[in-house]
């Protein structure tokens, strides 16, 4: 079981020791490979010291988006049997998920990934979408299932969600 | 060989710690640094550890009475001792012994004369009642002068609990507590517990002052465990250092002529034996206690340094104990938490060695001078120069001197010690605050144009440039949205309007002054900066909101709840708009969180806003009441919006496009699309393509 926070929870070590404390037997090729999915090597290599780069506190080390999409990779370095991701594209921009979203689609096929998510284009990628209003499930199916219901609850935010994005 | 031995302990000394280029080697050698990025350069030399004793005083005017009174009170207990050797005499001789006596035949010093005069001709038994009767009144008064009065902490074990006693307790060597028991006892532990409480505390809350006026930007480097240990544990040596260095001279300067001259009354033969004995004792002390100094020094600094990593694993671990638990690394982190600690007691225990070494020595030294003494006076006795009593009074003050001697060394050897502490503190007080590299005083009037950035270039102290030659104009009432690829420079350039960071190259123009030329308070208390991680305190909402306008109003308070979409969710809560926030998740959602801190951002009703991705948390329908609402509310305002949603970015006035660090493109969203080839259009289409059509 991993899970990956809304906020990105990262010790003031190296980037290494980051992703060892998720999983201490991981080799270097397994960080590298979750390093990777989570779109991390084009900024990692660019660093002083690479995955041995210590991490400060403030943001002249990494920005925002990309300390999200560390604590990503750290999740994904468990190679854990389910993957819960809470609203994990937030601070990322749309070509850095398009790339996470097929990571995770590709790595799919012996987990459970579970993503807490408002972004469509997210959402839509899944195989079965639970939607929740005030604390029970109104609806459960695929996105085109639940588009399919006139008044689905479902297809409603989506029309909701539509409206208020590019047009 | 020492250094193997040192080797083969248990304790693993290089894996703790994360300063690159920084293996510890072993106590006696390298300086440890462990988490400190900022205090890097920890040695000292001798002349500086005299100027770090010096400048403690500095904080003595704010405890000038109680510092005067302990000193009084503690010079009036050297009056004691002047009498109790010469009461024991007067016991061995004429109460035990039984010889009669006869004031001008016996070998007394002046001040006891008086006593004399009352004695002389009385029987044994009689002296013994006096003698008693005097000692009883006292023991009321002051006690027996053994122990004496303190807090009964025990000292030694590591550095954080020395302080502590260097606060309020009576152990380990601190100046606090009182040397004398009974009445007067308790009223000096008394003044003087407060005297110590009162300096120490006056100078705690001007570190942290300090400490939370350095650069945001260079702060954040700087481990909270560290910052926590050099509040708490390093602040009370600075205090420890100053009675060190102005009681223990004076009253073994005062101890030593008092002995000298009772010495020289009543022994005028035998004590030029033991000035001469004595004479001897300097070049030795003085020889064994400057050698070590500066491993003393060095050592403090180490066994400080673990310490405070102990507790930056404490904090780091308590901190992140979501992602610790998520990650199943409890067992890492105890591991590492139970490294650290061990090092750091490991680390106490070396510090010890020196000083064990230098009362080795000292005693080796101190003990034959001892017997030889011992061996001359007795020759006196039985060649009936001197009494038998007067072999103990010569022989309890001999030792007496010795240890004067002795503190003399030690007190060198203190200040090191203290020294290595107090650099921590000083450290920090010496840190460039931000007020300080602006124009303090120079207040900037409301802002009325806007910002305006030239040439403005950032460059990160590692090397990294952040931001390139920038030219830009943000007026007030205007809605201005940066855009660009993550890690760009967004947030860096957002930085430099509240002048979180300052410009390496160009000027940052507020209403036309250069933001370095004028008070940084008043520049500040117009900007509002939300940031992309929601920093509430864990209090009330309604304190959460005064933290950021203290004039705000109950009416002020609920519009900016109101705009940020707050109201829903904050009336549902039991006690409303006084709920205390927790900091898990179980009051609020980190959606209702976000919003909460675009709340306190909006209620400081600043001139210039900057809105850091406000709206990453928030689903789309909240999306949209916040930006109409801030919509509302730019006539007079500046808001700057960090955003990648596109609903955000196209009600905006002007939009500045950003890439590595460069502005490629400003103009409202329909002058951008304009552009065939142009990267914001090339944005929006990738944008769009992601969401549905």
């Amino acid at each position: 079981m991993s899970y990956i926070f809304q906020e990105h929870l990262l010790l003031a070590e190296s980037i290494r020791s980051n992703l060892s404390l998720a999983n201490p037997e991981a080799t270097e090729k397994d960080m590298l490979r979750a390093l990777e999915a989570a779109s991390c090597m084009e900024f990692v290599q660019d660093l002083p010291d690479g995955i041995d780069t210590v991490l400060g506190r403030s943001g002249d080390t990494l920005s925002v988006g990309q300390q999200q999409r560390l604590s990503i990779a750290r999740g994904l370095v468990r190679d854990a049997k389910v993957v819960i991701l809470d609203e994990p594209t937030d601070a990322l921009d749309p070509q850095t998920e398009i790339l996470l979203v097929r990571a995770l689609r590709s790595q799919a096929d012996d987990r459970l990934v579970v993503v807490i998510a408002h972004r469509l284009s997210t959402i839509r990628q899944a195989d079965k979408i639970v939607f929740l209003e005030e604390g029970k499930v109104k609806e459960v199916g695929d996105h085109d299932e639940l588009m399919s219901r006139e008044d689905g609850a479902y297809r409603e935010f989506v029309r909701l969600q539509s409206s208020s994005e590019a047009t | 060989m020492v250094r193997k031995f040192i080797q083969k302990r248990q304790v693993d000394r290089t894996s703790d710690t994360t300063q690159k280029d920084h293996t510890i080697v072993s106590g006696f050698k390298a300086g440890a640094q462990f988490d400190d990025r900022i205090d890097t350069a920890p040695e000292i030399s001798h002349v500086e550890s005299l100027r770090i004793v010096l400048r403690g005083f500095k904080w003595l005017k704010y405890v000038k009475v109680l510092f005067a009174t302990r000193w009084a009170m503690r010079t009036v207990m050297i009056i004691p001792g002047l009498f109790l050797g010469w009461f024991a005499k007067i016991v061995i001789d004429h109460v035990i012994l039984q010889v009669p006596l006869v004031a001008d035949d016996v070998n007394f010093p002046p001040h006891m004369h008086w006593l004399l005069e009352i004695l002389e001709g009385r029987e044994p038994l009689n002296i013994a009642l006096i003698l008693l009767t005097i000692y009883v009144v006292g023991l009321v008064l002051i006690g027996t002068r053994a122990g004496g009065t303190g807090a009964g902490l025990y000292g030694g074990r590591d550095a954080a609990s020395n302080a502590e006693n260097a606060v309020s307790g009576n152990q380990g060597g601190a100046w606090t507590g009182s040397e004398a028991g009974g009445i007067w006892g308790i009223t000096e532990w008394w003044v003087s517990v407060r005297l110590s409480q009162r300096f120490i505390n006056r100078l705690r809350t001007d570190l942290f002052r300090r400490l939370i006026r350095a650069p945001m930007t260079r702060i954040d480097d700087q481990a909270v465990g560290d910052s926590l240990y050099r509040t708490l544990y390093d602040t009370p040596m600075v205090f420890t250092n100053i009675t060190e260095t102005v009681f223990s001279p004076f009253f073994i300067f005062v101890g030593l002529g008092l002995t000298f001259y009772q010495l020289w009354w009543t022994y005028s033969e035998a004590s030029m034996l033991i000035i001469g004995l004595m004479a001897l004792m300097i070049p030795i002390t003085i020889f064994t206690t400057i050698a070590p100094s500066k491993w003393i020094r060095r050592m403090t600094q180490n066994q400080r340094a673990a310490g405070a990593a102990t507790t930056n694993t404490l904090e780091e671990t308590m901190n992140n104990i979501s992602a610790v638990q998520s990650l199943g690394a409890m067992k890492t982190e105890k591991e590492r938490f139970a490294n650290r600690s061990a090092h750091a007691f490991w680390r106490a225990r070396i510090a010890m060695f020196p000083w064990l070494g230098v009362g080795i020595i000292l005693e080796i030294v101190g003990w034959p001078l001892g017997f030889y003494l011992a061996w001359h006076v007795t020759n006196m006795v039985i060649e009936g120069q001197l009494t038998v009593g007067d072999f103990g009074a010569l022989f309890g003050m001999y030792m007496g001197l010795r240890g004067s001697f002795q503190g003399l060394g030690r007190l060198w050897l203190n200040v090191q010690d203290q020294a290595a502490a107090a650099r921590r503190v000083f450290f920090f007080m010496d840190l460039v605050v931000d007020d300080e590299e602006h124009q303090p005083g120079n207040k900037l009037g409301p802002i009325e144009a806007g910002v305006q950035l030239e040439n403005v270039g950032f460059k990160y102290p590692n090397g990294h440039e952040a931001l390139k030659d920038i030219n830009l104009e943000l007026r007030i009432g205007e809605i201005v949205a940066i855009v660009g690829p993550t890690g760009c420079g967004k947030t860096s350039l957002a930085y430099l309007l509240p002048s979180f960071l300052k410009p390496t190259s160009g000027r940052v123009l507020v209403d036309d002054h250069d933001v370095m030329q004028i008070d940084l308070e008043s520049l500040r208390r117009q900007t509002s900066y939300i940031f992309q991680e929601h920093l509430l305190l864990s209090e009330s909402i309604r304190s959460n909101l005064s933290l950021a306008n203290p004039d705000a109003t109950e009416e002020d308070m609920v519009k900016a709840l109101e705009s940020a979409s707050c109201m829903e969710f904050i009336e549902e809560l039991p006690d409303g708009i006084d709920t205390v926030l927790g900091r898990s998740g179980d009051t609020l959602s980190v959606g209702q969180q976000q919003r909460l801190s675009i709340a306190r951002g909006l209620v400081r009703n600043a001139k210039i806003m900057v809105l850091d991705e406000p709206t990453a948390a928030l689903d789309p329908q909240t999306e949209n009441l916040l930006v109409r609402s801030l919509r509302s509310e730019a006539d007079d305002r500046l808001v700057v919006v960090i955003a990648h949603r596109l609903s955000t970015i196209r009600q905006a006035d002007k939009i500045v496009f950003l890439d590595e660090g460069e502005v490629k493109e400003v103009g409202s969203h329909e002058e951008l699309m304009s552009h065939e080839d142009g990267p914001y259009r090339e944005f929006v289409n990738l944008q769009s393509s992601t969401q549905p059509a």
